[in-house]
């Protein structure tokens, strides 16, 4: 790989993953002087047993929970506060977040007013205004995750903030409340943390550090959505999907998301598609176009793909067809098994050559870096799923 | 990808790595809210004029506290206490520790006690003592091998008991650890190449033993490639900046990697070897690491095949077939020693016999052995290797070593 001449990396999250993760929590909140949580926890958690998983591994310790059940709908400013309050009066020391989504938004905006003292978050600016740590926070990751959990991101209630200090400090990986079998869920947060993981080993900025969870992304979220057509969803499958989903989170860390994803974002606010499925059909064209502009497909993303043994006799000029193909073949399996309601490419989901434009403008609005060529580019090819060897 | 049953990874250290990386400590220190560090380091690192690099890159911009630079190779509870002390004296509010571990593992202590208001370091030995932020404290590697600016730990001499303390604490992990080109653009030969084996052995022994995860593997992998493609070029060219920076990153992936996923048999004969014959730890790890993975071959020849792929490239890897792919890298490892023994004109060890200490004599007699082999009997680091050791098995393999001979396989006992 070629090395960056300037390289910033880092990733507070530590994982723990695996049988009985949860009863690490214990050790890893006594290290950080962590005594009384508050659990933020989602409406299922108690149906599901996971509230029971989570009380069970801390029963034999001094950590004192206390528990919140937020609403469902809607992060607004008052919620935010109306939590703050419950933190600050009942003497907590660190947020515990069971479940994925806006809960872990929630939470973010819930720390930065604890922890700062500013009842509006909004006034730290868009990028990286926060520059003190937080209190500690960790995260207890579904497979039902949006991929930002672990980031450094919050959107919600017309705020959107980036810094690592809204990372959490711990990502919890457990059989017992990685959540139930839905496998819409698993194919949504699959698609979301192959693609993160798809750019981030792509794309320029690409260096040895972000790779192990780039290509960890790759790999894990490859590996679930192979196995996504399994009913119901094994185990296996919603551990990997959770771990997935935190790669790409600690890929996105604090930086500002790159090409695909914001074109995903752009697809999706046509509201014929989800973000998941918008990164899904954009994945085979971003590998094409990027192989074009850097000359080569990285040994590892296609490792990660297809396997080592399966990828290794590939010549470099053969890398970026055989991963789009990987990636194509990927998706037309995945329409097959949820019976088309999953798009292979844009015209699946009700796109015509005339749309693109409009997709194209609002992509330029949200970046206005002359991006726009390419991702004209990549809306045409992902329109039929065709590969397009010329990149052009 | 191997998903164990359970693992954790984690690194909680900012990596600052380019030519000019020095030049961003002030900025650094100014967002950790920190105006006067005191710079801690030893007298070699100070005398090679590295600590004058660092101030020229910073003074302009940060008024420096004080610089203490007589840190001893042991790192010491005396040393820690005295430069807390400069440490109030100068009314400094932050760490930055240029030089290899001992000095690192003297400003954690040092930390410890300035952060904590205390005089009383042994108070805080043991895992999870120290519960909460401490200062700013940056890491600056001189060396690309030991990986320790990544860590959690220090390990502090107590003189007065005759014992090394350990510290652990997910706040003893620096702030930042800073590689910069200039500060291992002067390392003589032998300690590039011998350091270079050091983190070299961190990554095939994080990848190859019982505690990898799939995290750790993917950084493994990524310092092996590193090394294996720019330790020559940067032996040919010592002057290769590219190459020294890209050493000092794989040292630190190495670093992170077996942070997280442990070492094997290769560091536990290592450590008493250096403590029972003085051999410098770089050069240890470079003669015995191929007899580490002819050693496990039974156990994880699969893994050790993989490593074909970072040591000679996906074509290479592809053309072999299978079974020969532990081999080769093996083999491969013996030729890098050879080669690096050349280019040190015949000062880098490739067998135990070939150790020399400073007056010139054999430092490794082979009566020596057996002494080892007791220290390497009571060495927790032996916990993750694949494959079990008696005495026998450690005199097997240090015999071979000794005198640089393949491990003859038909010799090795089988466990479970
Ligand atoms: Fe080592």
């Amino acid at each position: 790989m070629q090395l960056p001449d300037q390289l910033e990396f880092s990733c507070p999250v530590k994982l723990l993953y695996g049988r009985r993760a949860l009863e690490h929590l214990p050790y890893e909140f006594g290290a950080r002087n962590v005594r009384r949580p508050l659990l933020l926890s989602d409406e299922d958690a108690v149906r599901e047993n996971r509230m029971r998983a989570l009380t069970d591994a801390l029963r034999a310790s001094e950590i004192e929970l206390g528990a919140v059940e937020p609403p469902a709908q809607g992060i607004d400013l008052d919620l935010v506060h109306e939590l703050a309050a419950i933190y600050r009066d009942r003497d907590h020391d660190a947020l515990l977040v069971m479940g994925g989504g806006a809960l872990m938004d929630l939470a973010k905006l819930v720390n930065i007013v604890v922890s700062t003292g500013q009842d509006d978050p909004a006034g730290f600016g868009a990028s990286n205004g926060i520059a003190q740590r937080l209190k500690p926070m960790a995260l207890i990751a579904p497979a039902a995750a949006s991929g930002g959990e672990a980031s450094g991101h919050v959107k919600a209630d017309r705020i959107e903030l980036q810094s690592i200090h809204l990372m959490p400090d711990l990502a919890v990986i457990d059989e017992r409340t990685v959540g139930a079998p839905d496998q819409k869920a698993v194919l949504n947060a699959g698609l979301t943390a192959l693609a993160f993981g798809v750019e981030a080993m792509l794309g320029a900025k690409r260096n040895p550090m972000v790779d192990i969870y780039a290509a960890n992304a790759v790999q894990m979220a490859m590996a679930a959505l192979q196995s996504a057509a399994e009913m119901p969803v094994a185990l296996t499958t919603r551990m990997l999907t959770a771990s997935a989903t935190v790669m790409a989170g600690c890929i996105l860390a604090g930086k500002a998301p790159g090409k695909l994803h914001r074109l995903g974002t752009c697809l999706a606010a046509t509201g014929r598609l989800s973000f998941s499925e918008a990164l899904g059909v954009l994945l085979p064209a971003a590998v094409t176009l990027e192989a074009h502009k850097h000359g080569r497909v990285p040994a590892r993303l296609l490792s990660a793909l297809m396997g080592l043994e399966r990828s290794s006799g590939t010549p470099v000029g053969q890398r970026s067809l055989l991963a789009a193909t990987a990636l194509m073949s990927l998706l037309n399996d995945l329409y097959r098994l949820t019976e088309g309601r999953l798009p292979r490419n844009l015209r699946d989901a009700g796109f015509e050559p005339d749309d693109l434009a409009a997709v194209c403008a609002a992509f330029d609005e949200t970046a206005g870096d002359g991006d726009q060529d390419a991702a004209m580019v990549m809306l045409q090819q992902a329109l039929d799923g065709k590969p397009n060897q010329s990149g052009c | 990808m191997h998903m164990p049953a359970y693992f954790e990874y984690g690194c909680g250290v900012k990596i600052v790595a380019g030519h000019d990386a020095l030049e961003h400590i002030p900025e650094m220190l100014a967002r950790l809210g920190a105006k006067r560090p005191l710079i801690v380091t030893d007298p070699g690192v100070a005398g090679a004029g590295l600590v004058d690099i660092l101030t020229a890159a910073i003074k302009d911009r940060i008024t420096i506290g004080g610089v203490e630079d007589g840190v001893p190779p042991d790192s010491s509870i005396q040393t820690v206490v005295a430069i807390a002390e400069a440490y109030r004296r100068q009314t400094c509010d932050a760490l930055i520790a240029i030089g290899g571990g001992s000095v690192l593992d003297t400003a954690k202590g040092v930390n410890i006690l300035v952060s904590e208001d205390s005089d009383d370091l042994l108070a805080f030995r043991g895992s999870g003592t120290v519960k909460r932020p401490l200062r700013p404290l940056l890491a600056v590697p001189t060396t690309s091998g030991t990986g320790s600016e990544t860590t959690l730990v220090a390990v502090i001499k107590d003189e007065t008991r005759h014992r090394k303390m350990a510290f652990a604490s997910p706040f003893l992990i620096p702030d930042a650890a800073v590689l910069d080109s200039r500060m291992t653009l002067n390392l003589p030969p032998v300690i590039t190449a011998s350091t270079a084996m050091d983190a070299m052995t961190h990554a095939i022994e994080a990848y190859t033993c019982l505690a990898k995860n799939p995290l750790s593997d993917v950084g493994a992998l990524n310092a092996v490639k590193l090394i294996s493609r720019h330790l020559p070029q940067v032996m040919a060219t010592p002057e290769d900046a590219e190459g020294r920076l890209a050493l000092a990153l794989a040292a630190t992936l190495a670093g992170m990697a077996f942070g997280n996923s442990m070492v094997g048999m290769v560091h536990n004969i290592g450590h008493a070897l250096g403590g029972v014959c003085g051999v410098p730890h770089g050069s240890c790890m470079a003669m015995l690491l191929p007899y580490g993975l002819e050693y496990n071959h039974h156990k994880n020849g699969h893994l050790t095949a993989d490593l074909l792929v970072p040591l000679a490239g996906a074509d290479t890897y592809a053309r072999t077939p299978p079974e020969r792919r532990a081999d080769t890298v093996i083999h491969m490892i013996r030729e890098l020693n050879e080669s690096l023994h050349q280019a040190c004109e015949g000062r880098y060890p490739r067998f135990l016999k070939e150790v020399r200490n400073a007056g010139g004599a054999q430092a490794v007699p082979r009566d020596a052995l057996p002494r080892v082999v007791r220290a390497a009997l009571d060495d927790a680091a032996i916990l993750f290797n694949p494959e079990d050791l008696d005495y026998d098995d450690y005199i097997l393999v240090l015999e071979h070593a000794w005198d640089g001979r393949p491990l003859d396989r038909s010799l090795i006992r089988r466990g479970p």
